[in-house]
């Protein structure tokens, strides 16, 4: 962790003027810190990585831009930080599930309901995932209130416009990414 | 008995002319409930003690009987719900002509549930092309005493009630009574237990065909059945994974299990919940589609019976009759061994059919078709690949397998496969005690 090591120079440093510029910078470090972890809670980071890592179980999202093209499928990067010093065994088949949502509402997805075992290793672990660009509901060829009409390419598209990119993990001891602002484009 | 259905039933009806407790299976007596039973049902004290044993297969043609009626009138389970003191049951004396049972005594609701069945017999006619004979007879105990009987004695069965010890192995309705299963069809206690206990109810005790109360879902042996727990060899060690759907078989006898693509190709073993463990082989999938644009449809080569396990717990083994598509409106239930481990039942009205979206296993996205969704309540992890039941008054149908789940959806669901596509993508027939 980064920051969290940065204050362990001024114990090193001997001169007072030093440390007193040392813990300036520190405090400083410390404020920008926060303000972006709180940045990083309240409003998605448009940048790849969104989160600053505190916890010994981490994880966050690496992606190589925030526009996409909708109508396929896209895909993003997410880093697991492991330094618990044990694997994380979990009962999954996959650890997450991953998708739009507009902003500020919750991820809410189907999963497919096969149990088994998924480890989080020590150290860190980059997954990819993927996600649908169309409405998450999915869609059905028979007419029905409950569920949009399958287009011939299926799900409607969803519309143009800011997303939010969430992952919801699939078990609870898996760690939780902070969600990434999209901009979905033709 | 009236001359017409007399004349239409048969082989069977000469029997029971000849006898008045005859023997039959479940499904025969569910379809062609003998009018002596009417007789009986009739009683003016409205006490139907009788307790008969069955051991005669059904006919296709009485199945087709059984599906026929249940197109035309829709689910039994709906008249019951709609008409709770009125409605008895119902059966079919030929794929055109039925019998409604009417519990007289609720005389208001009993003429407007005949109101009810005339309308839509008319609707079915008139959109369907369909020509329907309906004739009702008298009964005295209504379909829903009947279910909160049956409800009880699987619940006792289950839980280790008061019915336990007896020899009871499964339960179920037919057009005007209560069957249950047994272990030990001659055994006098049982069916003095079940007069004394329920004197207004008809049974028919007919004897359990494989397993018995040892097996579980969780312990089971050949052949196996739907429901039961599969774990698999994770590079030595066992890891709870799926469960198995109903039983099939080839044009050649080969026999399967229905299965959920998704869960993967390898070699399944049956397991206990706590501590899974790889002593219990069931055998290894034998074909398997998982990929944009298809079902989720696997087959694991495996001795398979016709009965599934049904309910919370370990189970209570019921016999499929028949499979029957998914309908919106329809209430199933999964039967997903995790669900059931931890006490839990996974039922519901199924809301929408062939849907389509790409679901995530965790990892990657696959576009999945053909699925259906019903409402109220999400499968769990390992559930998938478990049997989807439907209960009838005709028996158990089964409808497809459990595929995926979404527990904090508004309401929960769960999203499951029709058995359609097992079968006709394989060339399957389910077992049922006509195929099998």
């Amino acid at each position: 962790m980064m920051l969290n090591s940065k204050p362990s120079l001024a114990r090193s440093t001997s001169s007072s003027m030093a440390i007193a510029a040392i813990v300036a910078i520190v405090a400083i470090l410390l404020l920008s810190a926060c303000t972006v972890a709180s940045s990083a809670r309240s409003q998605p980071a448009i940048s790849t990585a969104a989160t600053i890592e505190s916890s010994p179980l981490s994880a966050h999202f690496e992606l190589t831009s925030t526009d996409v093209v909708r109508g396929g499928l896209a895909s993003a990067t997410i880093v697991i930080g492991n330094l618990t010093g044990q694997e994380i065994v979990t009962s999954v088949c996959g650890p997450f599930v991953a998708g739009l949502t507009k902003m500020g509402e919750p991820l809410s997805l189907p999963v497919l309901t096969c149990a088994g075992r998924y480890v989080i290793p020590i150290g860190e672990t980059r997954l990819v995932v993927k996600y649908s660009t169309r409405v998450s509901s999915g869609c059905s060829t028979d007419p029905n209130p409950k569920i949009p009409l399958c287009g011939p390419d299926g799900p409607p598209l969803l519309s143009t416009g800011d997303y939010e990119l969430k992952a919801a993990p699939v078990a609870p001891e898996i760690p939780v990414p902070s969600p990434v602002l999209i901009r979905l484009v033709d | 008995m009236s001359q017409s259905s007399r004349a239409s039933c048969g082989r069977r009806c000469h029997r029971i002319v000849a006898t008045v407790f005859i023997s039959m299976t479940a499904i025969s007596s569910v379809l062609f409930t003998p009018s002596f039973r009417s007789g009986a049902l009739a009683d003016p004290a409205g006490r139907s003690t009788h307790v008969t044993t069955i051991d005669e297969p059904p006919t296709t043609e009485e199945i087709d009987n059984s599906r026929a009626a249940t197109r035309v009138l829709g689910l039994p389970s709906d008249l019951g719900s709609r008409f709770p003191n009125a409605y008895g049951g119902m059966r079919a004396i030929d794929n055109s002509t039925l019998v409604i049972l009417i519990v007289e005594s609720s005389k208001e609701e009993s003429s407007i549930l005949k109101e009810y069945v005339g309308s839509v017999v008319d609707d079915s006619a008139a959109t369907a092309g369909k020509t329907i004979a309906v004739t009702f007879e008298t009964a005295s105990v209504s379909f829903r005493r009947r279910q909160e009987v049956a409800d009880e004695i699987g619940t006792s069965i289950r839980f280790g009630g008061e019915l336990v010890g007896i020899g009871l192995a499964g339960v179920g309705l037919d057009a005007a009574g209560v069957v249950v299963d047994t272990t030990r069809p001659g055994d006098e206690s049982l069916t003095t237990m079940l007069r004394n206990k329920y004197p207004d109810i008809r049974f028919s005790v007919r004897r359990a065909q494989t397993s018995t109360l040892t097996a579980t879902r969780y312990a089971d042996y050949a052949p196996w059945n739907g429901g039961d727990a599969l774990a698999f060899d994770f590079f030595g060690s066992a890891v709870m994974w799926c469960t198995s759907g109903p039983g099939a078989h080839d044009a050649s006898g080969n026999r399967f299990l229905l299965f959920a693509g998704h869960c993967g190709s390898t070699t399944y073993y049956n397991t206990n919940f706590g501590a899974p463990s790889l002593t219990n082989p069931v055998g290894p999938v034998a074909a398997l589609i998982f990929a944009d644009n298809y079902p989720d449809i696997a087959l694991i080569a495996a001795n398979s019976s016709r009965y599934f396990w049904q309910g919370a717990g370990n189970g209570v083994r019921q016999t499929t009759v028949a499979p029957v598509d998914p309908v919106v409106g329809y209430w199933v239930c999964g039967q997903g061994a995790v669900t059931a481990a931890l006490g839990g039942t996974n039922c519901g009205t199924i809301g929408s059919i062939n849907n389509q979206n790409w679901l995530s296993d965790g990892f990657t996205l696959t576009f999945l078709v053909g699925w259906f969704i019903w409402d109220g309540s999400a499968s769990m992890r390992g559930d998938s690949g478990g049997a989807i039941s439907i209960s009838t008054i005709y028996g158990f149908g089964s409808v497809g397998t459990i595929t995926a789940a979404h527990s904090s959806g508004s309401p929960p669901y769960s999203i499951g496969t029709p058995t359609a596509f097992h079968r006709y993508i394989w060339g399957l027939t389910l077992n049922t005690p006509s195929t099998l």
